[in-house]
């Protein structure tokens, strides 16, 4: 998108706008040399929408969407969620913003091992500070066709059933925002067929902002907008 | 963000399941276990220590007066809540009631002012001692139903009209259980052996036979009368703050004729003796916190990398820093409460179990008050470990990146946790203190610990680099890049191997030495028996006399009594305090010696002993503590006037004595020749079998002259000291060894899941079981080689520093444990090295993959 000018064509799509990155840059450093992972990447997303981030592995998609979601600070540039600049917050404040207003789904689930589905799923209501969180917890789970496991561990989960308990944790929060990272990464065709669809049913409920970084292309078109990542930039 | 909603108990029974922190509980509750039953046990015997101690003069402390006590005094002692009970003890003429109900008494006047036993067929002096309820506060009064039956502890003091002797009266007066004995004016029945009476000690009034009465009967006895030599006794005990208070207040009050006696005063060996047990609970307290620490750490590190991810997604979810340290500090506060109650009740049910298993006469119940000492110790230990020792590695999880959701390779930075270590150190040190009293001992082995520590990470992390460098070239092992590769790990494992080795080697070292030195202090048939009194003319007799009763090499001294009259032309009594009874004791009269041989027991700490040129020359030898009093020094010219002659010695070397080693020993030793034209009589000691107590009875008919002391009761007493002492560094040494395995099971499991992964990767890449197991034993089995001989080195070293500064002990290397200490580490890191990684190979590579 790049920098956009302020005229009177685009004020109501500014007043939509939910989270603008601005020449974000991210080096890291290796060794005694500097790696540029990101180069001043620039983008806007709108309130509901839903954007895929496409491109091969190493093309620093999941870099992009840790800094997008406040979970890693730019070298260069800034991310400004609900008109929130993230760099004026500290790691904690940026924790607090992602507790109410984020969800995540992960490639390979991030669940805590020691909990049930069902305390996987009351976790982020918990950090919230929420009363009988098992309430809300048992609902998503249910939506996710998982009321039967409520008390099953991880483990005793098959790689289908832990992601659709992840999708439920994300939604648990009714989130403003969803970040996908690979969340198809991990899944046979069936399933993955099945949890996106799942996906898209709860973004579409639950009228969430989606943001996923992704391989699949199935997933890519299902997203209204499709961004392609190259060498760390933009390429479309 | 509200913070309570996720309640501490809910994160605790999570993290819980996960099973790590079940690791944490469980070294936390072994160190609280064993730790706290070694508190309540050494609090336990250390009441017995000190009662042991007190038994010497029955009580703490102890007043005596020629005259009752005043009632001020004993008022003050129940105000300061201190427990007392009181004696009266005196000489007098002891007979057996004929059977036709007469009886011969003839009180000689000589007799009783020589203060010596004269054994005779109907006539005895004996030391008659009328005791008041409570007595004795400290120690055992013994007693046997029959001569020579098995002695029990006695309940109670005798009845009114009853009396309990010693057994060598029996075979003196022809007596039997439930005869009659005649004291003063009053008829006593004869109840019971007297085994073990406390107050025993070598010196003036005890070498009389002891009898002991009811006070109640002390009127009808009719001997007190005004001028009769009688020694009235106060005896005090309780609490060491309560008696140090009524020793200010009563000091000032006392009269010269009154004199208050510290029973620790009364015995230095055994002060000795209780000052190293002291040092060595002290030492073995500091070495199973150490080591439980240093356990605890360990896991806690595991635990803290364990939860990296879980804390990154928490993190993700929104999770902050405060709220996630919030979370681990109050589990380890609800764990502290938890296990710390557990470890407590568990420690309590051992130290009971123990008590009334095998230790029930060397242990002393606890009062109330003190079984809280040890219940404030196991929680304070419970909260060192845990906040010293575990909070550290948990301190980093509050930085953890949320990005290692999607960069595993994130680690949090290496929080700077001196702060926590400092503070970990201070309470360790603090807790060492409280326990063991004793400043300068704490320091030491503070100091010592960290020492070794630090220099011993240091050398062992060069070690390290340099054997898998030049030992690749050396032997064909494939693994001696691992030990490279997890340089800092295995450092710190090999720190941890070594810190149970040295410490299990220092401790085993010096517990061998002071139980020899115990043994040694009491040796088997040690003399019970002192003969006084031996005229010179009979001293050849008296020889063939021993001999023929089977008691041979048997040494005489000769004895001469003589009064110091000045030192350096100073008269003595303008040098002292003629209120201190510990100097005013030299204006008395003094047993004075010759000897040309200085006696085992003996060792000169200052100037020369006599040479052969020295016989017939006006030089002495004088013992340490008499010297100190009197400040006496090398060179010092002393005046004794012995009989009519007045003789001067110069000082010529200061010698240290063992009183308690049964043999004769003198303040003032002269070489030969010099007092050998004065009046003397002789001295010996030698043991007599308990079965043959008939023959002093043959000593006292052939010799009438010479006089017969019975040491059998102190002997008896310091021999249970040194056996109660020696069980209990046995014991203790047993916890030790136990926290011990519990550090060699926490070092191997901290590197055991990258070493599994390694192994499991390997399995599926084709290597063989047999391959596997000599990679992973012969880098377990190194680890351990180089542990062992590290802790063979330290061992030593700190013996032989624990040996110079805290014991007093002699040193010399201990070439066993140099040796076997590296097998010793092998065979332990080896084995548990190989428990812990078997699963890998009973577990098909792939499921044990997953």
């Amino acid at each position: 998108m790049g920098k956009d000018r302020l005229n009177k064509e685009n004020r109501s799509k500014i007043r939509n706008m939910f989270i603008r990155a601005e020449h974000l840059t991210k080096k890291v450093a290796v060794g005694s040399h500097s790696l540029t992972i990101l180069q001043d990447i620039s983008l806007d997303i709108e309130q509901g929408e839903s954007l895929a981030v496409v491109g091969v592995s190493g093309s620093g998609k999941s870099t992009l969407l840790g800094l997008l979601a406040g979970l890693d600070m730019p070298t260069q540039g800034r991310v400004v969620l609900d008109k929130v600049d993230l760099n004026t917050l500290n790691e904690d404040q940026r924790a607090k913003m992602r507790a109410k207003n984020i969800g995540f789904i992960f490639q390979n689930f991030q669940l805590l091992s020691n909990l049930t589905a069902l305390e996987n799923v009351m976790l982020p209501l918990e950090l919230h500070g929420m009363k009988e969180p098992d309430k809300r917890a048992k609902e998503l789970l249910e939506k996710v066709g998982l009321i039967e496991r409520l008390q099953h561990y991880p483990k005793q989960l098959s790689g289908g059933e832990q992601q659709r308990v992840a999708i439920a944790r994300a939604f648990v929060i009714r989130p403003r925002i969803l970040f996908a990272d690979e969340p198809t990464g991990n899944l046979d065709q069936k399933t993955a067929t099945n949890i996106i669809h799942l996906l898209f049913e709860l973004n579409q409920h639950y009228h969430t902002t989606l943001v996923c970084v992704t391989h699949d292309p199935l997933l890519g078109k299902r997203c209204k907008r499709m961004l392609h990542l190259e060498g760390g930039q933009l390429v479309s | 963000m509200k913070y309570s909603l996720n309640p501490s108990w809910k994160f605790l029974v999570r993290n819980w399941k996960s099973g790590e922190l079940q690791l944490i509980a469980f070294a936390i509750f072994i160190a609280v276990v064993c730790i706290t039953s070694m508190v309540f046990l050494t609090e336990s015997i250390q009441a017995g220590l000190e009662d042991t101690s007190g038994s010497l003069l029955g009580s703490d402390w102890v007043i005596t007066s020629p005259k009752p006590i005043e009632e001020e005094i004993v008022k003050k002692t129940h105000h300061l809540g201190l427990k007392t009970t009181t004696t009266v003890n005196f000489l007098t003429m002891l007979t057996r009631k004929t059977t036709d109900g007469s009886f011969s008494r003839h009180v000689s006047k000589t007799a009783l002012k020589r203060a010596m036993p004269k054994y005779d067929e109907e006539l005895v002096l004996a030391e008659v001692q009328a005791v008041g309820k409570n007595y004795p506060l400290r120690g055992q009064l013994r007693t046997a139903v029959q001569l020579f039956a098995k002695d029990e502890i006695a309940s109670s003091i005798p009845e009114k009209g009853t009396v309990w002797l010693e057994a060598r009266l029996f075979p003196i007066l022809g007596l039997e259980i439930g005869d009659e004995v005649i004291i003063g004016s009053a008829f006593f029945k004869v109840d019971r052996v007297l085994t073990n009476a406390p107050d025993r000690t070598l010196e003036g009034i005890n070498m009389a036979p002891r009898v002991l009465i009811n006070e109640g009967d002390l009127g009808a006895t009719k001997i007190l009368q005004p001028g009769s030599r009688v020694t009235y006794k106060l005896l005090i005990a309780g609490q060491d703050e309560n008696l140090k208070q009524f020793k200010n207040w009563v000091t000032p009050k006392l009269t010269p004729t009154e004199t208050l006696i510290d029973s620790r005063q009364s015995r230095p060996v055994l002060n000795i003796a209780l000052q190293r047990t002291n040092r060595y609970l002290g030492l073995i307290f500091l070495v199973n916190v150490s080591l439980s620490g240093v356990a605890i750490a360990m896991v806690a590190r595991r635990f803290s990398l364990k939860q990296f991810d879980s804390v990154a997604i928490l993190r993700c979810f929104g999770a902050s820093g405060w709220w996630i340290l919030k979370r681990y500090l109050s589990n380890l506060l609800l764990l502290s409460l938890i296990v710390g109650a557990l470890g407590i009740s568990v420690g309590l049910s051992i130290y009971n179990a123990l008590k009334s298993l095998f230790l029930n006469e060397m242990l002393f119940e606890l009062p109330g008050l003190a079984i809280t000492i040890p219940v404030i110790i196991g929680l304070c230990t419970v909260f060192v470990l845990l906040f010293g020792f575990a909070l550290p590695p948990l301190l980093s999880l509050q930085k953890i990146s949320p990005l290692r959701v999607l960069r595993k390779d994130l680690d949090p930075p290496n929080l700077s946790n001196r702060l926590v270590f400092l503070f970990a150190i201070l309470a360790v040190t603090f807790l060492i203190m409280f326990q063991t009293r004793d400043v300068e001992l704490t320091g030491i082995l503070v100091l010592l610990t960290l020492g070794i520590s630090s220099v011993g990470l240091w050398v062992i992390y060069g070690l390290l680099q340099w054997v898998s460098r030049v030992g690749q070239f050396l032997i064909p092992l494939q693994n001696l890049g691992g030990i490279r590769r997890r340089g800092r790990e295995n450092a710190l494992q090999i720190l941890a191997f070594s810190l149970v080795l040295t410490f299990i080697g220092a401790l085993f070292l010096v517990r061998t030495d002071l139980l020899r030195t115990w043994k040694d202090q009491i040796p088997f048939q040690a003399p019970n028996y002192f003969v006084v009194n031996i005229p010179p003319t009979l001293l050849a007799s008296f020889k063939a006399f021993l001999q023929e009763g089977s008691i041979n090499s048997v040494h005489l001294d000769p004895v001469m009594m003589g009064r110091l009259v000045s030192v350096n032309q100073e008269p003595v009594k303008m040098q002292i305090d003629l209120s201190n009874e510990k100097q005013r004791v030299f204006t008395r009269l003094l047993n004075l010696t010759w000897s040309q041989k200085l006696q085992s027991d003996n060792r000169v700490v200052e100037g020369q002993w006599f040479s052969e040129s020295d016989n017939g020359k006006g030089v002495i030898s004088v013992e340490r503590g008499f010297a100190d009093r009197l400040n006496i020094k090398l060179g010092d010219k002393l005046d004794f006037q012995i009989s009519e002659k007045r003789i001067t010695a110069v000082v010529t070397s200061i010698r240290t004595v063992e009183w308690d080693s049964f043999q004769p020993n003198f303040y003032v030793i002269f070489p030969p020749k010099t007092l050998e034209n004065l009046s003397r009589t002789y001295i010996t000691s030698f043991y007599l079998p308990p079965e043959k107590i008939n023959f002093i009875k043959k000593i006292v008919q052939n010799f009438p002259m010479v006089s017969v002391i019975d040491t059998q009761m102190i002997v008896n007493q310091l021999k249970s000291f040194f056996d109660t002492i020696s069980d209990l560094v046995q014991y203790l040494w047993g916890f030790t060894l136990m926290v011990s395995f519990i550090l060699l099971f926490a070092a191997i499991i901290s590197t055991l899941d990258e070493r599994r992964e390694e192994a499991i990767l390997l399995r599926i890449l084709g290597a063989g079981q047999r391959q596997l197991l000599w990679i992973l034993l012969s880098e377990f089995v190194l680890l351990g080689l180089l542990a062992g001989t590290i802790g063979g080195i330290s061992a030593n070293g700190i013996l032989y520093w624990l040996s110079q500064t805290v014991f007093d002990l002699p040193y010399r290397i201990n070439y066993e444990v140099l040796l076997l200490m590296p097998v010793i580490g092998m065979v332990l890191v080896g084995f548990g090295g190989w428990a812990g990684t078997r699963s890998v190979f009973l577990t098909p590579p792939y499921r044990a993959f997953r």
